[in-house]
């Protein structure tokens, strides 16, 4: 069988189907609905819960245990990725007044891991999703101490796990490391790793990039 | 007419208008009637959320966004399922086809598909069904052009395999 045989089978077989689309059209735009409430309720109650869990976190102590790489076999995520790669910049920008898309032109593609680059205010900031541990039973905190080699890790909202860190290049002139990139990692409970990074020295605080990694607007 | 009552019916028409082909890549993909209606229907409930979300941009081209979010809902789908490969369910009667013809390709389409893995299904589909060049197939899918190319060249070697000359 060659690709013109296989086009003219697919051809045959799609026009031997007679769907009912007014009542898939009906059924998918019930089901639409019923997603929007459950998403205004749930915002709703993860606002209540953020105010609460502020308190908590500023106490919090990074852990300081030993780490050890974390394997489990994969279950069903309980949330799934609501943005699609090609959107995951536009998205982005739509969470930094006044940023602009800029082409990724940093990394190949790669299979289960999306990435959106925006320009705001000078800086160079992305946001990164990669869903190849979607469904791991290792918990967030056992991944989220693993990648960050036993301390840093500190518990955010909704049981996910943040480690702030960075990157490093050589200055050319003096030999002597430089930090050129701030990073904030979350670990989420389905498994999901979301990163948000930033230039070293721009105006984009730890704070803003936890809370870009953290936004619901990237799951369902 | 209110903004929203006219996004609604937009997106009514939208909806009528590609659920036909959207079904037929469902089916093709999930290889049983209902299995494909079920995708159908998470599609297009995904789309409807995103279509009357406040404050987001409106999306570009809807036809390629519930055609790519149909393909990652399926995969996503058969990935909580922890299923590898894909057995092929029948091709259901229909009027427009002598039930001997929609027999064969039944048989055919069997030979083909039976036992790929979801994403050279998915590949198969996207290059096959909605004729799409490899490069856009890689965007949708998020893989690399050079992947598209060996699964397409795999699957279709399959299918050769398997296929009666």
């Amino acid at each position: 069988m060659n690709e013109q045989q296989l086009t003219a089978l697919v051809d045959r077989v799609g026009a031997a189907l007679e769907p009912d689309v007014r009542a898939l059209v009906a059924g998918g735009a019930a089901r639409g609905r019923a997603r929007r409430r459950r998403r205004t309720v749930g915002a709703s109650l993860a606002g209540v819960v953020t105010v609460g869990a502020a308190a908590v976190v500023a106490s919090l102590v990074p852990l300081g245990t030993g780490a050890e790489p974390v394997v489990a076999e994969p279950a069903p995520p309980t949330r799934q990725v609501a943005v699609f790669p090609p959107d995951t910049g536009e998205v982005l920008a739509s969470l930094l007044p006044g940023a602009r898309v800029v082409q990724d032109d940093g990394e190949s593609y790669q299979y289960q891991v999306q990435r959106g680059v925006v320009r705001w205010h000078g800086s160079s900031v992305t946001l990164t999703i990669d869903s190849r541990s979607a469904g791991t039973t290792a918990s967030a905190r056992d991944r989220c101490v693993a990648f960050a080699g036993g301390s840093g890790c500190v518990e955010v909202a909704g049981g996910a796990w943040a480690f702030a860190h960075g990157t490093v290049e050589m200055n050319v002139r003096t030999g002597g490391e430089e930090s050129n990139r701030d990073l904030v990692r979350v670990y989420d409970p389905d498994g999901y790793v979301i990163e948000a990074g930033a230039d070293h020295g721009s105006p984009v605080t730890q704070a803003q990039l936890r809370a870009l990694a953290l936004d619901d607007v990237w799951f369902d | 007419m209110s903004r929203h009552d006219q996004r609604v019916e937009e997106f009514e028409e939208f909806a009528v208008a590609r659920t036909p082909q959207l079904h037929r890549s469902a089916y093709l993909l999930c290889g049983d009637r209902y299995g494909a209606e079920d995708l159908v229907q998470e599609t297009l409930a995904k789309v409807f959320v995103r279509w009357h979300q406040v404050g987001r941009p409106r999306i570009d081209n809807p036809a390629a966004y519930a055609q790519t979010t149909l393909v990652r809902t399926f995969l996503s789908q058969r990935r909580r399922r922890s299923n590898h490969e894909l057995p092929y369910a029948d091709l259901p009667d229909s009027a427009t086809v002598d039930p001997a013809e929609a027999s064969d390709l039944r048989l055919s389409l069997r030979e083909v598909l039976d036992g790929l893995a979801p994403l050279d299904r998915a590949v198969l589909v996207l290059r096959y069904s909605e004729d799409l060049s490899v490069g856009e197939v890689a965007l949708r899918l998020g893989i690399s052009p050079g992947a598209v190319k060996n699964r397409s060249m795999r699957a279709l070697e399959r299918a050769r395999e398997r296929t009666p000359r």
